[in-house]
């Protein structure tokens, strides 16, 4: 029915004629057709406004009036970027603490989510009756709405009644109370928190790698005399490569870009060891009104983050597709 | 160096008589022990936070504030389901979530679904560019457009009249644009795995191109529209940040608007977990009947069989 009225409407309207476009052959033609829509959305929200935020780092806004931004005495150059860098400007202070913060974030984040997700891949592969309820269980960390679990993450970590805190009482490792949303903790909350949401990705992929590996790899290895940690090391590792560069690609990017879990877990403004720097672009931005700080510092933050997925793509994924066996 | 090893566990089992030693069938149950023990450990760490969810929705606020580990609470207090929506406008916050979502959830996969297809059959020029555009897309921090579609939003609502801010069409517009890359990834691989066999015989019968895309094709893809279009609801679910900045006042979604049970000087933390316990259990029943093809739809971006 619709495509029967998109085809009655198409047939009224006056042939388009693209100079370059109307010379190409018909099936590349429609191919360019369908990413139209796509592609004409992602220049809209992606495109300009990436291209509008690096303009804007070197800006000064005077005033909340957007007709007042933009003008040419407003032009600060390269400013905002040598403010963040200098250490002791207030801006600078807080940037490389937060700098510092978020790789201690990710690379903390990242080891223990690909960790506990290779274990549960382990385990999952193993023969044993209820399979499919364990995989369904595993996977609840990331189909529940994220929000609505780190809202439960947040009251299980309070300090004086959350079940952690009684937990850890219980099992003797602590005395009276820990602070995990406030001081020095707070990274460990965040990391704890993310890794429980993204660890079954993890799992999952690297549970469907483990069934692409040949059996007969396996085979070979028990014949060469491989024990199971042989078996392990010399099969099962090696072959996961390509699909863990993939992984540790994607979980490194998820992480370090990441907002929801520091912003639910901590609030707007967060202790110093959990003030990622998602965290304090967002209050330079909306709660101190430094625009230009907070565009100079997201346009920073976007080339690291394209050049951390550049580098590692050629290095690492690039290289294991080729010499992989998958 | 194998043989190096052999001597090493020979001179070790020299050391330790022989009743202590495991016998290959103790190793074998040591082993299936301890595997085991690993992956239930693995599993209660995955539905812990779930289950206190639950069971804290059931509770007072004093049982809330008590300390202890019930498994279950004694008592089960239905009230905090009730009492949860005089508080704030929780029924406003649903429907405002249900409908950007869903919304989003069909454009995205309508217009990810034709681009995809398209990747996955067509050639044209700047193909590549495209595919890596998409890519490029997902390392964008949010923070660095939210202030500039803040001050776009605000550009389109005083000079052409347009409101963008608090309003349906503007979060669905976004909502919908952040999501199609993510679409386009999943349904590729989705499509790949269609034989071109069938639009080809359905073009020979005289169908359009666009015929076939959309009577031979989607249908056949419905598995995995399903599954992708779970995840895009989910994502435009949980979207915090621009919701927080531009999604105020009446269209405030539930992920915006749960975060009020928590306020300065208290939490009502049994109605806000039974306001989540509300929120995650449909997405939950979905998951549990589509996991089969979730599951695939997830792994077959990258990994090759």
């Amino acid at each position: 029915m619709l495509l029967s009225a998109y085809q009655r409407v198409k047939r009224r309207l006056p042939a388009v004629h693209i100079p370059y476009v109307s010379s190409l052959p018909a099936s590349q033609r429609f191919g360019l057709k369908l990413i139209a829509p796509a592609l004409a959305m992602m220049l809209l929200v992606h495109g300009i406004p990436v291209i509008l935020g690096f303009v804007m780092s070197f800006y000064e806004f005077p005033s909340l009036r957007y007709t007042d931004w933009f003008r040419p005495e407003t032009f600060v150059g390269l400013d905002h970027f040598a403010k963040v860098f200098q250490k002791d400007t207030i801006y600078g202070a807080q940037f490389w603490n937060s700098l510092k913060v978020t790789i201690l974030y990710t690379v903390g984040s990242v080891i223990g989510t690909y960790v506990l997700g290779l274990v549960t891949a382990l385990t999952l592969d193993k023969q044993f009756r209820g399979k499919l309820v364990a995989r369904t269980v595993i996977l609840i960390p990331y189909v529940t709405p994220v929000v609505v679990t780190l809202l439960t993450w947040r009251m299980m970590f309070r300090s004086d009644t959350g079940v952690i805190n009684a937990l850890l009482r219980q099992a003797g490792l602590i005395e009276g109370s820990l602070f995990w949303l406030l001081g020095p903790n707070s990274l460990y909350a965040i990391i704890i928190a993310n890794v429980w949401r993204n660890f079954p990705y993890a799992a999952i992929m690297l549970y469907a790698g483990l069934q692409s590996v040949p059996e007969q790899l396996y085979e070979a290895a028990e014949i060469d005399g491989a024990g199971r940690w042989g078996k392990l090391r010399y099969v099962t590792l090696p072959q996961l490569k390509p699909v863990s560069a993939v992984i540790l690609l994607l979980l490194i990017l998820w992480t370090f870009i990441n907002f929801p879990v520091p912003y639910i877990l901590l609030g707007g403004s967060p202790s110093e060891s959990g003030n990622v720097l998602m965290l304090l672009i967002y209050s330079f931005g909306f709660k101190q009104s430094a625009y230009g700080i907070g565009s100079a510092l997201s346009a920073m933050l976007f080339l690291f983050s394209m050049t951390i997925a550049y580098v590692y793509y050629k290095r690492v994924v690039a290289s294991s597709y080729d010499g992989g066996a998958i | 160096m194998l043989s190096s090893l052999m001597a090493a566990v020979g001179s070790e089992s020299t050391i330790v008589p022989d009743e202590m030693r495991l016998t290959a069938d103790g190793k074998e149950l040591m082993y299936q022990l301890l595997w085991r023990s690993v992956l239930i450990l693995v599993l209660i760490f995955a539905i812990f936070p779930v289950w206190m969810m639950f069971t804290t929705s059931f509770k007072t606020r004093d049982e809330v504030l008590q300390l202890g580990l019930d498994i279950l609470p004694a008592d089960p207090y239905v009230q905090n389901y009730f009492l949860m929506f005089q508080r704030f406008p929780l029924v406003d916050y649903y429907v405002n979530s249900l409908v950007i979502s869903s919304v989003t959830t069909v454009l995205s996969l309508l217009i990810g679904g034709l681009a995809a297809y398209s990747l996955s059959r067509y050639e044209f020029p700047g193909k590549e560019k495209f595919e890596m555009g998409a890519l490029a897309t997902q390392m964008i921090p949010g923070v660095l457009i939210l202030i500039p579609m803040f001050l776009l939003f605000i550009v389109m609502d005083q000079s052409a009249n347009i409101p963008m801010k608090d309003t349906y069409h503007g979060m669905i517009f976004l909502y919908t644009t952040f999501t199609v890359p993510f679409t386009i990834w999943m349904l590729r691989g989705y499509f790949d795995t269609i034989p071109t066999a069938l639009e080809e015989a359905a073009r020979i019968d005289g169908c359009t191109r666009t015929q076939a895309l959309f009577r031979v094709v989607m249908p056949l893809a419905a598995p995995g529209l399903a599954a992708t279009g779970m995840f895009v609801f989910l994502l435009a679910f949980n979207e915090v940040l621009f919701a927080s900045v531009l999604a105020t006042d009446n269209v405030t979604p539930f992920s915006i608007g749960i975060q009020n049970f928590q306020q300065q000087d208290q939490t009502m933390w049994g109605q806000m977990m039974a306001a989540s316990t509300l929120a995650a259990v449909p997405l939950l029943a979905i998951f549990v009947v589509f996991q089969r093809q979730i599951v695939s739809g997830l792994t077959s971006g990258s990994v090759k069989q």
